[in-house]
């Protein structure tokens, strides 16, 4: 402390509280608005999802919103997921109905739009590790997860995973690469894609779960949780119900999650990207401004 | 609890960041330096991408001197016409450094490009230091604690600078000596900012005060004078090309900054001068030998994601 300050609370550091004070409540109040949330309760739910599969279930506005098939019907706990200060990845409850109870396993694909990755492919160089190698690798989905009944391969036959795209295997089978700097060699393709799946799985982008993740009861009813990552980013997530009987395509149904950047998250990375220059002056001006007004607070501090 | 950082694009305990921040302020109290070259390390030790970390500490660095620098012009011990020759080297290495930083993004070996500047400067600096403290404590052993001065040769490097043209007098510091020197230096440090996130009063400093004799007091209000307006002029470039600055990171290691460094300077009364030194080069060393082992070793995944490259 500085000694010939009298006491610790002097006027000015009371200001300064006070403004620091202002500063803390305006981020609470920011993210209490910032978090607002659909909730519906699980029970009521599954009480809808039951009523509207005994009634009519294909034109029941309950049910999914894609086209449904075979009198599967879904809903969930929530179609929208904000991204917001305190985003840590969200998990979504799906409720849903087989109709006729002819299905005997659920598989469920939740996927995000096909996109470009650009990959740095490391290699050895003298001593040491650095960047021999780029890639673009097309049509990788940002997301790719499958919420299962039971072992994907118990439920259905090779063929019938690459027709629907089940499975990592099918996916892969999707991608294509293209070497953007070094040249590519064949041992390459498992690196890459080794790689990239390793990632994806880190980040929990892409998962398996055929541990009878999905829940069937009496054969009529099902639900599972889909566990959106913390590195779920903004955009559309599809979310596909396929029901199977024998290993034979019965029902469909469609369901959409949005993931939107909401609060002043959103600004930010849309400032930063938009208007660097800006973004700039501000991040200037703030660090200054939050710098002079800490080494107001702690007459002392404020080491360099 | 976590907080989601835009910028960065990961989701964070906001504890663990104002820790870190913390922990940096606190060490920077004890060994009375920027401590920028420990927290951009430590950033990328917890999976803040390394151009995010560099740029973001940055911004905190302008926060975090801004008091310090203002205090000391305030005092009268900023020599203005050396900071403003220092500060142009600064701008114009920050703005060079900060392209060399995008160009190697797109090649993908700027994390690589950082690690290895990081492993040579922290090399030279904590093995510097490590010897010299090593040696300040030997001889005060031998002569009992009579508080000899440590000797100071002439450095060589002085001589070569008083025989360089454009001969200045700095009247502020009562020194003589050619332009070209703190404006190189000013660059050098500057370029370093742009590409570790250091303030670079850990190179700064003792060139002033070794090299051409400036008064330590001096020295160290110019520095911050340099530091301020060069950290605030990399903010604004990486802000600009790279994208990267991201404010609320900074503010939050800010936070833990300033808190930190108050136990740091009542904490660093505890120890004598050479003792804090030593214990500063041991741990400049030991971070060191982690980023030269992150170079050599065998990466777990050779795959990564290419950011910032055009088009992403």
């Amino acid at each position: 402390m500085n000694g010939r300050q009298n006491h610790w609370l002097s006027r000015r550091r009371a200001i300064a509280l006070a403004m620091l004070g202002l500063l803390i409540t305006g981020v609470v109040v920011m993210r209490a608005q910032a978090t607002t949330s659909i909730t519906l309760k699980p029970r009521q739910l599954a009480a809808a999802c039951v009523a509207a599969a005994s009634t009519q279930p294909t034109t029941s506005p309950a049910a999914g919103e894609g086209p449904a098939l075979g009198g599967v019907v879904t809903d969930s706990s929530k179609s929208t997921i904000d991204i917001g200060l305190t985003y840590d990845g969200e998990q979504v409850e799906f409720f849903g109905a087989l109709g006729d109870g002819e299905a005997d396993a659920v598989i469920v694909k939740i996927t995000s739009p096909a996109e470009d990755a650009k990959l740095n492919q490391k290699g050895r160089v003298g001593p040491f590790w650095m960047s021999v190698k780029q890639h673009t690798v097309h049509n990788v989905p940002f997301m790719y997860h499958i919420n299962a009944s039971d072992k994907i391969d118990a439920i259905v036959s090779p063929d019938v995973r690459r027709k629907y795209g089940i499975g990592l295997e099918a996916v892969r089978a999707g991608m294509k690469i293209e070497t953007t700097k070094g040249t590519f060699e064949p041992e390459d393709e498992e690196v890459v894609f080794g790689g990239l799946r390793r990632l994806k799985e880190n980040q929990g982008l892409y998962q398996i779960n055929d541990d009878k993740r999905v829940a069937i009861k009496q054969g009529r009813l099902f639900r599972h949780t889909v566990d959106f990552p913390s590195a779920a980013k903004e955009g559309d997530y599809l979310v596909e119900t396929l029901a199977f009987k024998q290993g034979r395509l019965v029902g469909k149904a469609t369901d959409h999650v949005q993931l939107r950047k909401v609060g002043l998250e959103s600004k930010v990375v849309h400032w930063a990207h938009h208007f660097p220059k800006a973004y700039g002056v501000c991040a200037v001006i703030i660090a200054l401004g939050a710098g002079l007004l800490v080494g107001f607070v702690f007459k002392k501090g404020g080491h360099h | 609890m976590n907080i989601y950082l835009p910028i960065a694009d990961l989701s964070i305990n906001l504890f663990l960041v104002i820790g870190i921040g913390a922990l940096v302020g606190f060490l920077s109290g004890i060994f009375g330096v920027g401590g920028g070259f420990l927290l951009t390390p430590i950033m990328m030790m917890i999976g803040i991408p390394p151009p995010v970390a560099a740029a973001s500490d940055s911004n905190q660095i302008v926060a975090s001197s801004a008091s310090g620098a203002f205090g000391h012009w305030r005092l009268g011990n900023v020599d203005m016409k050396m900071g403003l020759i220092v500060l142009a080297g600064g701008v114009s290495g920050g703005t060079v450094g900060v392209q060399v930083v995008y160009y190697l993004r797109q090649l993908g070996n700027f994390e690589f490009a950082m690690k290895l500047l990081y492993v040579l400067v922290l090399g030279l600096v904590g093995g510097a230091m490590f010897l010299e403290s090593l040696n300040t404590i030997r001889k005060s052993r031998k002569q009992d604690d009579t508080g000899a001065m440590p000797e100071m040769s002439e450095p060589k490097l002085s001589k070569f600078f008083a025989k360089l043209p454009l001969q200045m007098n700095f009247t502020k510091s009562q020194i003589k000596v050619s332009a070209i020197f703190p404006f190189a230096i000013g660059f050098a440090v500057g370029f370093l900012a742009a590409m570790l996130g250091v303030g670079g009063g850990f190179i700064m400093v003792p060139a002033m005060i070794y090299i051409i004799g400036m008064p330590t007091i001096t020295a160290i209000g110019t520095d911050l004078f340099q530091i301020v307006l060069t950290s605030a002029n990399v903010t604004f470039m990486q802000a600009m090309t790279n994208h990267t600055v991201d404010v609320m990171l900074a503010l939050s290691l800010l936070i833990g900054s300033t808190l930190g460094a108050q136990f740091g300077v009542r904490a660093s009364k505890l120890f004598r001068g050479e003792q804090i030194r030593i214990l500063l080069s041991t741990l400049v060393l030991g971070m060191m030998i982690k980023l030269l082992l992150d170079l050599v070793v065998e990466p777990d995944n050779v795959i990564s994601f290419a950011k910032g490259v055009v088009g992403h």
